[in-house]
């Protein structure tokens, strides 16, 4: 096994502060979603919705700014050579090669992290679902500023379960993404790296 | 030493108690002595004559641009439609847009209009307007000119067109149209002494009106002062409170601003002081309290004598504004009053913080504006010019420094009006249902009330109150769009003629249902009773008196034909009546987020609006003040009556925490769940390759 440095302090302030916003989102979400379930209150949920939102934007902006200064965002980018073979022989390794032992298709270093399936997925989760779930938040927290943008959007009709289909979706995200963390040599190896940006790799792992 | 003391305390008393006597006499009104005169412009003293506010108030005051101008006079007289202006949306038989023209299922008369021909087409003509309606109209406008503004007692009727609608009227007993002389009846100029008196006698002015004794209804007025007596014949003045020029001091006329008892006689149930409100003595006094429970009054709800739910617990004024020393002419005042003077910031210069050059008290005293500041109420028409002149909530309430507790207040603050919470309910009754496709045996409609078990009239019966309907409403601010906002749902059914294009008179409805005893006492006709009396104890009660079968609508219907009816058909008509007034204060206001974030969201609330609905009957909701163009799923038939559903209203809204939208959530769990089971199922896969390892 070697020790990498896998997560610089930038990568794992964003990724932790982007966490418990959603987390916390979620559960404030699901307060003003369903009254009957009740951890803060329906009052406190939805002040405290509206500050962890905010919080979720600068840390998206400052998250995009960082990846973008850095270089680190050409990681998120799917590139088109290989990409389908990748995907394919990285789902294949989840659902065979995992259990045959077999090594991870591809090697994760500080400068490729993601294997072609979490590229996609992050593509996906930070190009459509944050932002769908920011622009729907932001134009129902804005109704009453810009009114005609809220209007031309179709109000809360349509703005609220794209909103709430959005937050179904980050559930479903999470759900797989811890249970996904798990899979490292142990448990808890790739929850650590995030922690303190060191992460144990097998140092036959290869491609 | 003590005796010395008690000396001193007799001194003191003894300089005291004349200033204290004198201010306890000194008159309540700072208004000179007045001069009553006749209409000839002779002290009544001299000629015994009726009072005419044209000379007596009219020396002092602009008679005539008072008059001219006042919604509250002309009743919409001043508006009457023409051709070019008549909105699409309104019938023929609608003339105006006030009392005096338009048609209402409450009344369910229709004016009379010039070009009439034929007595079959004439329903209410101007001189049974005022004997009826003139109850709560304060004079002048068409009590006292005509429509072609021909002062009505200057006219010979012999002069007159033989369907002129304002010379003319419909003898109810023998269906004959009749000529009325105004000379004789004289014209209800405008009763000043109605709204500036504060003894002011309603009874007997009412009593004159009845009568047919136009001229003298200013006079009966005057009833409680002391300054007029009744006697057989007529009213004669009391010379103790004239003096030698026939004037009478203001102390005996307390001559005032407007107050809320004035103001109450019309509008409903209200006092500026903590009396006790009694419905059960305040016969004509219905009006607002009948459309919207209205009742404006600092009275203490747990100290009041009527036989509320839970009156224990209420302790709280019937309106916070009351209770605050506010009447009705500090929102509704003069819109010339210079104490409510309001420079337009858009018009003034920006850098003047204060412009001194205030309009002149003099001007006002002269020409006091009487069109006074309203709002917009739903379905009030009159004046539409002046809506929303005056101050609203937020013109003196900040609410924001009021609602710091309120997450997302300016959302809260352009979707809700502040009567939303303010007025969470009524703890009075309402009219529910008016229903005019049968007759009570006054002649009048069937009627059922919301909030109370029982009537109206029995002290005993427990008011429980109602919550009212929450409907969208077209916001004075455009930006808001829609508000939501109280009201009280009134259903009305009756009569149509289809052929004719307007409703039934109810003089046929008379002919149908009712006839005299030999007691001369008016009862249901043989037939009528035969048909209705379901239970065969010989009298027709409330729950009999119904047209809930197709079969009693036809047995009607044809009664109709008969008359001359050429397409009768019911209609049903629902009714919104905004409710603005009975606000309380922010510890009895709504706060719990829940009360409309829930899945039982108090915004949905059906509200009952009649215990049936005549067989093959459509319902439709009167203008609704343009609010929604689809309202075929509003009503909602159950086992006890219908309701109102306002479900479909509320789809341009999204209430969180009540609306859910079905595909969402079946694709939200849905994705969740299979998230679950592909997690469980691979971690299961784990554990085994752990244990064959």
């Amino acid at each position: 096994m070697k020790r990498v440095y896998m997560y610089s302090v930038g990568e794992r302030i964003w990724h932790w502060v982007q966490a418990i916003a959603i987390i916390f989102l979620i559960i404030t979400g699901a307060e003003a979603h369903f009254p009957g379930f009740k951890v803060f209150g329906f009052t406190y949920s939805i002040y405290i919705h509206k500050i962890l939102a905010f919080l979720l934007v600068l840390n998206f902006l400052l998250g995009g700014f960082y990846h973008l200064s850095v270089g680190t965002i050409k990681q998120f980018i799917p590139r088109p050579r290989g990409f389908f073979d990748g995907l394919f022989l990285q789902a294949r390794y989840y659902l065979v090669g995992y259990f045959r032992g077999e090594p991870h298709p591809f090697e994760k270093t500080p400068e490729h992290k993601l294997n072609p399936l979490q590229k996609l997925t992050y593509f996906g989760l930070l190009n459509i679902l944050l932002p769908a779930q920011i622009i729907t938040g932001v134009l129902m927290w804005g109704s009453v500023y810009f009114p005609e943008a809220f209007k031309m959007f179709g109000g809360m009709p349509v703005l609220a379960p794209i909103h709430t289909l959005g937050a179904y979706l980050f559930v479903a995200f999470i759900i797989v993404h811890v249970y996904m963390t798990t899979l490292g040599p142990t448990p808890w190896t790739m929850i650590k790296s995030m922690i303190n940006g060191w992460e144990e790799i097998p140092e036959e792992e290869g491609h | 030493m003590e005796r010395s003391r008690d000396i001193w305390t007799v001194i003191f008393l003894f300089l005291v108690i004349p200033f204290i006597v004198n201010a306890a006499n000194s008159p309540k009104s700072l208004h000179p002595r007045i001069q009553l005169l006749d209409h000839n412009g002779i002290p009544v003293i001299k000629s015994g004559k009726p009072i005419s506010t044209e000379k007596t108030c009219g020396a002092c005051h602009d008679y005539r641009y008072i008059t001219a101008h006042s919604y509250h006079a002309q009743q919409g007289k001043n508006e009457f439609f023409t051709k070019e202006n008549r909105p699409e949306s309104l019938p023929a038989y609608v003339l105006s847009p006030g009392m005096f023209g338009k048609w209402c299922g409450l009344p369910n008369r229709v004016l009379a209009a010039h070009g009439i021909t034929d007595v079959a087409d004439f329903d209410l003509g101007t001189p049974e307007w005022v004997q009826k309606c003139g109850t709560c109209h304060v004079g002048a406008g068409p009590s006292e000119y005509d429509r072609n503004n021909r002062r009505l007692d200057s006219v010979d009727p012999a002069t007159t067109n033989k369907f002129d609608p304002d010379y003319h009227y419909v003898d109810a007993r023998s269906g004959e149209l009749k000529s009325w002389d105004w000379r004789k009846s004289g014209v209800m100029e405008m009763d000043c002494f109605l709204c500036h008196i504060d003894n002011f006698d309603r009874v007997s002015r009412d009593q004159m009106l009845r009568q047919g004794k136009f001229a003298w209804a200013v006079t009966a007025t005057l009833g409680k002062t002391g300054i007029v007596q009744k006697t057989t014949s007529g009213w004669t003045y009391n010379r103790k409170k004239f003096d030698a020029q026939g004037y009478v001091q203001c102390d005996a006329l307390h001559i005032i601003d407007p107050e809320t008892e004035n103001c109450a006689q019309c509008h409903g149930f209200g006092s500026s002081e903590r009396e006790a409100i009694n419905p059960f003595f305040s016969k004509n006094v219905l009006r607002g309290t009948l459309k919207m429970g209205r009742v404006y009054s600092p009275e203490m709800i747990s100290e009041s004598n009527l036989n509320i739910k839970n009156k224990k617990e209420l302790t709280y004024a019937w309106d916070v504004h009351a209770e605050r020393m506010l009447k009705c002419t500090s929102c509704h005042y003069s819109l010339n009053n210079p104490a409510y003077e309001e420079k337009d910031p858009e018009t003034q210069p920006s850098h003047l913080k204060f412009d001194p050059r205030l309009p002149d008290v003099n001007m006002y005293i002269k020409k006091p504006n009487h069109d006074f500041a309203k709002g917009n109420s739903c379905p009030e028409t009159v004046a539409d010019n002046l809506d929303n002149t005056m101050r609203r909530c937020e013109d003196c309430h900040d609410a924001s420094k009021a609602h710091s507790w309120l997450p997302y207040p300016e959302h809260h603050f352009k979707r809700l009006g502040c009567e939303t919470c303010h007025i969470p309910d009524k703890k009075m009754w309402a009219l529910e249902t008016a229903d005019w496709t049968v007759l009570d045996t006054d002649g009048k409609f069937m009627k059922t009330f919301r909030g109370i078990q029982g009537s109206i009239k029995d002290t005993s019966a427990l008011i429980t109150g109602f919550k009212p309907a929450i409907l969208p409403r077209i916001s004075p601010d455009e930006i808001s769009f829609y508000k939501l906002m109280p009201y009280n749902l009134i259903t009305s059914y009756y009569w149509y003629d289809e052929g004719k294009q307007r409703p039934v008179f109810t003089r046929l409805l008379a002919k149908i249902y009712l006839t005299k005893n030999s007691e001369g006492k008016t009862v249901y006709r043989a037939d009528i009773v035969k048909k209705f009396d379901t239970n065969g104890n010989g009298k027709l009660e409330k729950t009999e008196l119904r047209l809930d079968t197709a079969e009693k609508v036809a047995f009607i219907r044809d009664k109709l034909k008969e008359l001359g009816v050429e397409k009768p058909v019911i209609h049903g008509e629902i009714t919104p009546f905004s409710i603005n007034h009975n606000v309380v204060g922010t510890k009895h206001a709504i706060r719990d987020c829940q009360v409309c974030h829930s899945p039982d969201s108090r915004l949905f609330d059906q509200m009952k609006l009649a215990d049936y609905k005549p067989a093959n009957t459509t319902l439709k909701y009167s203008e609704f003040c343009q609010q929604c163009e689809d309202v075929s799923q509003l009503t909602e038939q159950k086992e006890d009556g219908i309701y109102f559903n306002p479900s479909s209203f509320l789809k341009c809204y999204y209430i969180i925490g009540h609306d859910h939208n079905k595909w969402v959530e079946i694709i939200g769990v849905l994705s969740i769940f299979f998230s679950i089971i592909g997690v469980i199922g691979h971690d299961i896969f784990r554990i085994i390759r752990r244990y064959k390892r």
